[in-house]
């Protein structure tokens, strides 16, 4: 074994040597100077002489140490000599656990995309029928819920053709009244006929208020339950209008839920659409890889 | 078993390692008999490394053989240098792995070697002392045994640079450590086999005596 010059420097040749320096002393690296100072200690310390001599004893035995002759030729058979197949890569790793399943996977693609015509087709039909009957059921709520017949007479009044001096007031609202107060007090007249009419007028703004807030609700498909007070006193408390109570609320809410609906039948669809097209070409192109 | 004493490895010339890096470059390119002339070239110093490493023969023989079937699947990894650190990289690596797997160092029982003479192997052809060659029979079994004792590190790189003669910086790429870790391997090594050797006064002796007679015949 051949060492490098060493730059160790040994110690002085008062202080005993390491086994560094002594090792380096063996393999013969150290630089003259410190071989002079090595050598000068050597002479003076029995300790390490004994030190180096026994280890230089042993490396010199590590060097002639005998060494075996092969019993037999380690040379390579042609079967041993067999290489391996290159570790498969992932890819191939994942073709060769889907392989074998294609023709499965293919009759589940086939049958849940024929699951997705026959729900899409079941639910357009449902929800068509669904339909007709949603409009059947939307005039049967119109009639149970009719208010009173006070009130309801008050309706169909004004619902029918006003007369122009209570119609003002009919349409107008509490802040209204006043100014239909004050025509029939332009417009002048006997107390009692400003006291009839002023009676008829008062009826009528208690009347108008309510048969207005009626259609109004009527016609709110979003407005929410409000009570109010008819004619009559009792508080009641009117028809929330459902989405499906009128046509137009009943086919925006309708068409909310088949979209939904279909929607995610259709991701699960082209989910599936993907995972065959996936599966196919893993599948030729494994087969390609065999042909080759 | 026989053992033929000398030098353990003659260092590789320039023209031995540009053989062996043809031969082992072939051999990448599936040319199996140039691997193989790659292999009886290099199969003793394996074979005793394997040894060293794992005290007992048949272990050796088997790691040896592994060694040269990992070296023929991974011959295309060789990028070019010394081909013999590469190989002895290899058997060092199989020998841990084996070393690994049992969870044990190395029997230190002088029986595991046996000097005994096997017809089918080749005897020794040097003229030597008789009263030399069982001292240095002894010392070597004494040798061996304590080889056995120290660390794995330090048993490769005592037998890597003083049993095979490597240089530091090939026995550092067989290690894959840095010179200096490999010194200090080896130095701690070398004083603990002597430490070992010398417990025994008759090591002692065998050690002082091999010292005077080799002083004597350099006189």
């Amino acid at each position: 074994m051949t060492m490098p010059p060493s730059e160790h420097q040994p110690n002085r040749h008062d202080e005993h040597l390491t086994d560094a320096d002594l090792n380096e002393l063996v393999d013969g690296t150290l630089t003259s100077r410190a071989l002079e100072r090595a050598q000068a200690h050597l002479l003076s310390c029995q300790e390490c002489d004994a030190h180096y001599q026994t280890l230089q004893a042993t490396v010199t035995a590590l060097r002639q140490a005998p060494s075996l002759m092969p019993r037999r030729s380690f040379e390579l058979t042609p079967e041993q000599a067999k290489r391996p197949d290159p570790v498969p890569s992932r890819f191939d790793r994942f073709a060769d656990w889907i392989v074998p399943g294609i023709p499965v996977i293919k009759l589940a693609t086939i049958a849940v995309a024929l699951l997705f015509v026959s729900v899409t087709a079941f639910d357009v039909l449902t929800n068509q029928s669904g339909q007709n009957d949603m409009g059947q059921s939307t005039s049967l709520q119109r009639q149970t819920d009719l208010p009173a017949p006070a009130a309801q007479n008050a309706q169909t009044e004004s619902t029918e053709a006003p007369v122009f001096g209570e119609s003002n007031a009919s349409i107008s609202d509490d802040s209204d009244s006043e100014i239909a107060l004050e025509t029939t007090d332009v417009t002048g007249g006997a107390a009692e006929s400003d006291a009839a009419s002023d009676s008829n007028s008062s009826s009528a703004m208690q009347e108008a208020p309510a048969a207005i807030q009626q259609p109004a609700l009527a016609a709110s498909p979003t407005a929410e339950s409000t009570s109010f007070v008819s004619p009559t006193g009792t508080p009641e408390r009117s028809v929330t209008p459902s989405p499906s109570a009128t046509p137009a609320a009943e086919s925006d809410g309708w068409s909310a839920n088949f979209a939904l609906s279909n929607w995610r039948i259709a991701e699960l669809g082209l989910l599936m659409v993907l995972i065959w097209l996936l599966v196919s070409w893993v599948g030729r192109s494994r087969v390609g890889q065999d042909d080759e | 078993m026989v053992f033929r004493r000398g030098k353990n490895a003659d260092p590789p010339d320039n023209s031995v390692q540009d053989q062996d890096e043809r031969l082992i470059f072939a051999a990448a390119r599936g040319d199996l008999d140039a691997f193989n002339k790659l292999v009886t070239q290099n199969e003793r110093s394996v074979l005793n490394l394997c040894w060293r490493m794992l005290g007992t023969l048949p272990e050796a023989e088997d790691a040896c053989q592994d060694a040269f079937i990992k070296a023929w699947t991974n011959a295309g990894s060789f990028k070019g240098g010394a081909v013999r650190p590469w190989l002895f990289r290899i058997a060092t690596n199989t020998c841990y792995d084996l070393l690994r797997a049992k969870s044990r160092k190395p029997t230190g029982s002088l029986d595991a070697i046996e000097f005994e003479t096997d017809p089918g192997w080749s005897t020794q052809s040097d003229a030597v002392d008789p009263v030399r060659f069982a001292e240095t029979g002894d010392l070597s079994r004494m040798l061996e045994s304590a080889l056995t004792q120290i660390p794995d590190e330090q048993r490769l790189a005592v037998t890597l640079c003083d049993i095979q003669g490597l240089p530091l910086a090939e026995a550092a790429l067989v290690m894959d450590t840095s010179l200096g870790t490999v010194k200090s391997r080896l130095f701690r090594g070398r004083a603990k086999l002597r430490d070992l050797i010398s417990a025994s006064p008759a090591g002692r002796e065998l050690l002082l005596h091999g010292v005077r007679s080799s002083t004597r015949e350099s006189e």
